[in-house]
Parts: C-alpha cells; sequence; structure tokens
C-alpha cells in the first residue's frame, strides 16, 4: 500500500479534482466564445489552465514525491506556462 | 554458450572485424589525399576511396549484425538455429560478393562497373551509401532473406522473448528498409525521398531497436539484472525512438524540394531524437549501479557503457548541434555532418557491434572471459579507439566551423577550394587521430592473440547499494 | 518484487513514486517533445497572428470541448480503478479500467470524425501554417491516445488474468500516469489550439 489515507478520501479528492477540471473546461470555453479577445480574460484562462495542469499534476501523483521529479513537472509546466502566455499576451 | 548452432556466429564476427579494418585503412588513404590531393591519383581517386570506405562500412555492420542475430536468437529462444548450415553458406556468400564488389570499385571505372553489371536495366547505382551494383544489391536481399528465414524459423520453434522479437523484428525492418535502394527515379525529389529512408531510415529508427536489443541482451547476461525490467526499459526506448525518429527523419527533406511543412516538423521531432540515446545511457548506468554479480569479462562491460554514452554525444549532441532548419542551412555538406557521422557510426553502431563481439567471442572460444591480460589489450585499444574519433569529430567540427565563417556567412566568401586549404590544419589533426585510432584498433586486435589463463566466473555478489 | 527493490531506491525520503521508474522517465521524454510542440506552435503563432486568428475560428470547437470532457473523465476513472486496486478490489477495478478505455475510445471516435470533416474543409498540412500546426499537433495527440489505450487494454487483460493485488499493482499505475499524461497534454491543446485567440 503506497498511501496510507483512507481510500474514501481518495475518492471524495479524485471526485473533486475532476469536478474542477470539468467547471474550468466549461467556463474556459464560455469565455473563449463570449469574450473573444480580451487580454483579462486570457490572463484568467492561463491561471485557469495551469491550474488545470496542478491538478493532473496531483492526479499523476507527484505531489508528495521526490523533489526532483517535482522540480522537473515545474519546469515543464514553466515552458507550458511561457508558450501559453506568448499565445495569450499578444493582441489579437 | 548454451547451443551448438551459435558457432556460426564466429565467421560472421571474424569477417566484420577484418572488414572494419579495411575500412580504418581506406579511411586513413581518403584522409590523405584530403592533405595531397594526388596521393595514390589517379589510380585510386578519392571518389573511389571514399565509396569503398562508406561502403565497408556498412557491410561490416551488417555482418556483426547477422553474427549478432546467429549467436543470440538461438540462445534466447532455447533451442538450436535452424539451419546452421544454410547460415554459413549466406556468410560465405556476403563475403564473396562483399569482396567482389569492393574489388570492383578499386579496379573497374565506375561507369564500366556499371554497364557491365546491367545498371541499364534497373538503374539503382550512384547514390551514397548505395553504391553497389545491381547484383550485390540483390545479393544483399537475398542474404537477409536467408537471415530473416533462419532466425524467423527459430524463433517460431523456440522461446518467446520480448527481447529476441524485438531483434528479429528490427531484422525485418532493415531488410524492408533496405528496399528503396531499387527506387531510384529521375524526379530528384523523389530521389532523395527514398535515398534517405534506406541509411538513414535504418540509424536513426531501425537500427536503435536492434542496438537496444542487443544492449538488453548483454546487459541481462552481464548484469544478472531481472529480465523483465531491462525488457520494459527496451519498450520505452524503442517507443521514444520511433516517436522521435519516424517524423525526425524529416529533417533531412529541407530545403530539397520536399513541401514546406517539414523544416517545422523536422526540425522539432529530429531535436527530440538525441532522448533515446539520453535514456539508453540512464538504462546503461542504472543496470549497472543494480547489478547482481561481478562479471569477468571487464573489457565487454567496458563496451557496453562506453556505447551509449558514446552514442549519444555523436548521434545525440553532435546530431542536434546541425538538426535545426535555420542551422541546418549554413551547415548543410560541411565536416559538419562528416564529425556527426563518424562520431554517431562509430559511437551507437560500431561500438554496439564491437559490445556483441567482446562479450560473445570469448564464449565462441570456449570460455566465459578472456585472460586479465588479453583484456588489458582490448581496453586499452577501447580507450585508443574512442579518444581517437573524438578528436577526429572535434577536427572535423572545426573544420566545419571555418567552411560556415568563411564560405557561408560574411561579406566575401572565399571559394570552397580556398576554405578548404583554410583547413588543413584540421585535417591533419584528423589524420593524425586516424593513425592514432588504426593503432588502438590494432591492440584491440591484437587482445584476441594473448594467451593466459581465462578468467573464471567467481559468482561473488556484489552488495547492493550505491 | 524486483521492481519494487529498484524503484524504492530512486527515492530517498517522502513517497516512492506510483509505477515504475522507467515509465516516468518516458512520460518526462513524452512531454519533453510536446512542451518543445506548444513553444514552437506559441513562436509561429506570434508571428503570424492574423492567420492563426482567422484559421482557428474554422475549427470545430463543440467536438473539442466533447473530446475534454471525455478524456477528463475516463483519467477519472482511471484514478478510480487505481484507488479500487488499492483496495484490493479487483472486479472493481477492471470496470473502471473498461469505462476508462470506452470514453478514450469515444474521444478516438470523435477525433475520427472530425478529421474526416476537416479533410472536406481542404485543411491539410501544406494548407497553411496554421493547419500544419493544428494537424500535427493533434495526430500526434491522437497517436498517444491510441498507445494509452493500447496500455490500458494489456492492464486490463493482465488484470483479468489475476496479475494484480493490494500490494503488487506497479502495472496499473505505471499505465494510469501515462493515461494522465495523454490527459494532461490534450487540456493544453485544448486551451492553445482551439480556445485562446
Amino acid at each position: 500500500m503506497h498511501h496510507p489515507s483512507p481510500v474514501t478520501h481518495d475518492i471524495q479528492h479524485a471526485t473533486m479534482v475532476w469536478g474542477l477540471l470539468v467547471g474550468m473546461t466549461l467556463c474556459s470555453f464560455y469565455l473563449s466564445t463570449q469574450l473573444a479577445g480580451l487580454r483579462l480574460m486570457s490572463a484568467i484562462l492561463t491561471l485557469a489552465i495551469l491550474k488545470a495542469a496542478w491538478i493532473a499534476f496531483d492526479y499523476m501523483g507527484l505531489r508528495r514525491t521526490q523533489l526532483g521529479w517535482r522540480l522537473a513537472m515545474g519546469l515543464w509546466l514553466a515552458m507550458v506556462a511561457s508558450a501559453i502566455a506568448l499565445s495569450c499576451f499578444l493582441p489579437g | 554458450m548454451n547451443f551448438a548452432s551459435q558457432r556460426v556466429a564466429k565467421p560472421y564476427f571474424i569477417g566484420a572485424l577484418a572488414l572494419f579494418a579495411g575500412q580504418i585503412i581506406f579511411g586513413l588513404i581518403a584522409g590523405m589525399q584530403y592533405l595531397d590531393g594526388s596521393f595514390l591519383f589517379p589510380a585510386f581517386p578519392f571518389s573511389v576511396i571514399r565509396t569503398v570506405h562508406t561502403n565497408l562500412l556498412i557491410v561490416w555492420l551488417l555482418m556483426a549484425f547477422m553474427g549478432a542475430a546467429y549467436y543470440i536468437v538461438p540462445e534466447e529462444a532455447q533451442t538450436e538455429l535452424h539451419s546452421p548450415r544454410l547460415a554459413l553458406l549466406t556468410f560465405w556468400v556476403f563475403l564473396i560478393a562483399g569482396v567482389l564488389t569492393i574489388l570492383g570499385y578499386l579496379f573497374v571505372p565506375y561507369s564500366q562497373l556499371a554497364a557491365m553489371t546491367g545498371n541499364a536495366i534497373l538503374p539503382t547505382m550512384g547514390r551514397g551509401y548505395l553504391e553497389q551494383p545491381l547484383p550485390t544489391k540483390i545479393g544483399i536481399v537475398l542474404v537477409a532473406l536467408s537471415l530473416l528465414f533462419n532466425v524467423t524459423m527459430t524463433l517460431a520453434k523456440g522461446r518467446k522473448t520480448s527481447l529476441n522479437i524485438v531483434l528479429v523484428a528490427g531484422l525485418w525492418g532493415l531488410a524492408l528498409l533496405f528496399l528503396p535502394a531499387f527506387y531510384f527515379p529521375v524526379d530528384t525529389v523523389k530521389a532523395s525521398y527514398s535515398w534517405w529512408w534506406v541509411v538513414h531510415g535504418w540509424v536513426e529508427g531501425d537500427w536503435e531497436l536492434i542496438l537496444s536489443a542487443l544492449l538488453g541482451f548483454i546487459l541481462v547476461r552481464m548484469t544478472g539484472v531481472d529480465r523483465e525490467i531491462i525488457e520494459k526499459w527496451m519498450y520505452i526506448i524503442i517507443a521514444m525512438t520511433l516517436i522521435s525518429g519516424i517524423i525526425g527523419i524529416g529533417h533531412h527533406y529541407y530545403y530539397t524540394g520536399a513541401p514546406e511543412y517539414w523544416i517545422w516538423l523536422g526540425s522539432i521531432f529530429s531535436a527530440m531524437e538525441p532522448v533515446p540515446f539520453l535514456m539508453l545511457v540512464v538504462f546503461a548506468v542504472r543496470m549497472l549501479i543494480s547489478r547482481r554479480h561481478e562479471y569477468p569479462n571487464h573489457a565487454a562491460l567496458l563496451w557496453a557503457i562506453g556505447t551509449p554514452v558514446m552514442a549519444f554525444l555523436g548521434a545525440g549532441f553532435w546530431g542536434f548541434m546541425i538538426t535545426l532548419a535555420p542551422v541546418q542551412y549554413y551547415t548543410h555538406g560541411t565536416n559538419f555532418t562528416a564529425a556527426h557521422g563518424h562520431l554517431a557510426f562509430f559511437g551507437a553502431y560500431a561500438m554496439v557491434s564491437l559490445s556483441i563481439i567482446s562479450y560473445a567471442m570469448p564464449h565462441l572460444r570456449g570460455r566465459m572471459a578472456n585472460s586479465l591480460r588479453a583484456q588489458r589489450w582490448e581496453m586499452t585499444g577501447f580507450w585508443i579507439m574512442v579518444i581517437s574519433m573524438f578528436v577526429i569529430a572535434l577536427a572535423l567540427t572545426g573544420a566545419g566551423i571555418v567552411t560556415v565563417f568563411l564560405q557561408r556567412m560574411g561579406e566575401h566568401p572565399i571559394s570552397f577550394m580556398g576554405v578548404q586549404y583554410q583547413e588543413r590544419v584540421f585535417f591533419w589533426i584528423r589524420e593524425v587521430a586516424g593513425f592514432t585510432f588504426f593503432s588502438g584498433l590494432v591492440a584491440y586486435l591484437t587482445s584476441f592473440f594473448v594467451g593466459g589463463d581465462p578468467v573464471a566466473a567467481h559468482g561473488a555478489t556484489v552488495p547492493r547499494g550505491r | 518484487m524486483d521492481t519494487e527493490t529498484l524503484t524504492r531506491a530512486d527515492t530517498t525520503a517522502t513517497q516512492p513514486l506510483p509505477g515504475d521508474f522507467a515509465i516516468w522517465v518516458f512520460i518526462f521524454a513524452e512531454l519533453t517533445v510536446f512542451g518543445i510542440l506548444f513553444t514552437a506552435y506559441a513562436f509561429a503563432r506570434e508571428s503570424h497572428l492574423a492567420l492563426f486568428n482567422m484559421e482557428q475560428r474554422l475549427l470545430d470547437r463543440q467536438t473539442a470541448l466533447a473530446n475534454t470532457l471525455l478524456l477528463i473523465t475516463s483519467s477519472y476513472a482511471m484514478v478510480r480503478s487505481v484507488l479500487a486496486i488499492r483496495a484490493d478490489q479487483i472486479a472493481r477495478c477492471i470496470r473502471w479500467l473498461l469505462l476508462a478505455m470506452g470514453l478514450g475510445c469515444g474521444f478516438v471516435v470523435l477525433k475520427i470524425r472530425e478529421f474526416a470533416h476537416d479533410a472536406t474543409l481542404g485543411i491539410t498540412l501544406s494548407h497553411n501554417l496554421f493547419d500544419m500546426f493544428y494537424l500535427s499537433l493533434t495526430f500526434f495527440h491522437f497517436m498517444h491516445v491510441i498507445l494509452g489505450l493500447t496500455i490500458l487494454a494489456s492492464v486490463t487483460l493482465r488484470a483479468l488474468g489475476g496479475h494484480y493485488n493490494a500490494s503488487s499493482h506497479t502495472g496499473v499505475e505505471s499505465a494510469g500516469a501515462y493515461w494522465h499524461m495523454v490527459d494532461l497534454l490534450w487540456v493544453i491543446l485544448f486551451a492553445l489550439v482551439y480556445v485562446i485567440h
């Protein structure tokens, strides 16, 4: 057994994460159709995506493991974040 | 060695080493011609010497891979080879055809060779690495078919390990990827597609499968680590190879008339091609750290660790330097490419062949490992060859940089021959390093003739930990 | 057994990595490939802004939304199957695995329909730079979904064969980690290619 926490707690956690992801997907989709081209909205979107990525990070089980893996994942997310920022903050 | 039929690998290995020595000698001559253009001219012009140098490379590597297959497949399948006699016959056919082809290059003018061998019926001659006359090309296909028949039948009746399946699949890929050699259309764009699929389809795709299978086999045997773990690594390395390599081969399509999107796809995916080589390094080092026992053949261990490291440097690092489209725009066809070619071919495929030879030859000669004295000779050869090849790559890189700056950039570009003259110092370094490489090869070959008591397996276990 | 020891050797303190060390190396290699692709997309977009904004409108965003929800939910099913096997509930683990695969197949079907539709619109690799990126990114990801489904299928078969239990289920965790990666990449792709403009 890897995780000492009770299974029910893990299930609740996973369900909550799933709900958050679905919510943010719908939210970003709505924003993109309604408020195209606004920089502020793009910024919110970036945050939402980063949050989504963070949650996936959590899903993938790295949250509680070795520093090296978390650093590597953090670096990767930083790379993606810059790509997203580059795509977001240009006026279109 | 558990099966008598594995013995057919021996002539293949010996033949491969002899051709390897030949390749180096012709390399030295070609290097000399860089310094003195009239050296051996007109009897043996540079174009011929270069053809012999590169063709010998391909033939000896194929021969070593075939030897490796005949050695590994029965052992993995836990059964005798389907037909040892066919394997032996194939060896002689291959060797004689290879030698005849080389003699043809050397003593018959190329156009005459083409006319003599029916190039008019199906034109295939003239492209780099694929200069072989039609009968030789057909011979290569027949030899490959014979090998495939033999190992596939062996695999079919024996134990089917993942390692063996990957190796045999790699050999099938090798044969299939040779077929574009028969397609040489007049349209130069199409011709260059099919040209890249052969040798570069091998080196940045299919041969990496063979390489990881050979390395996996050696490491299973030498480290005693669970087969399951080694096979898992093999799978992810292969997956990464195919993910990066299949589209990454598009880095050859830049500026050849292929659609523009190859500039993006080729750059991005080929930039990832070093990753599987890096994974090979991590894999080999980890397996070595977690080894269960001390294997008496230290020389083979050295080759097995040296291979991924040098492959990463030569194929990965040097390849990455010139792969991006904007960089390739300037470095195309310079000695940068030659530096990468030398270090990658040696580091990946020559060294993995020498690794399997180093592991298998003592077994084929009835012992687990050679005497300590013989191993010292072999390891000396290893270091001299590796360092010399590294110096060759550095010297060629230097020449490449000079070409880029003097011939391709700047206000007043200098002509090709003018630049060649400026680069003489690098060609001298390369030639000297070539001779030291040759001395390393001599030391390596000497190790086969040094006697002494073979080192026995003492079975001592290494304490776990780091 | 031995895998466990090896995995443990990699982690000094805290908790061991779920799944196999090798799959994590692979995941990071894959993430790097996609990271480079995303960065290249961002730079290409920067220099061809008008083209990207115009071409993006032609994409089918509803399907992409449905696909995102499918993958996220499939990932949830995957988490549940890992949790089930940790609690030694093999039958439940298999049921969740099957659901994860079913949802993944749904993605594949929708994506194939989208590609077919694109073909009728004349969206090809050579059409323009945006289409080149859109097609290569989504097709490359599509191939990863196929690979992920293959991995899930082989894990399901092994689970059916009784290979996993509460104390030994590295295979399920490895497959889970890979499947989450496929989903994570799609979440970013969805935002980057379909949404942000």
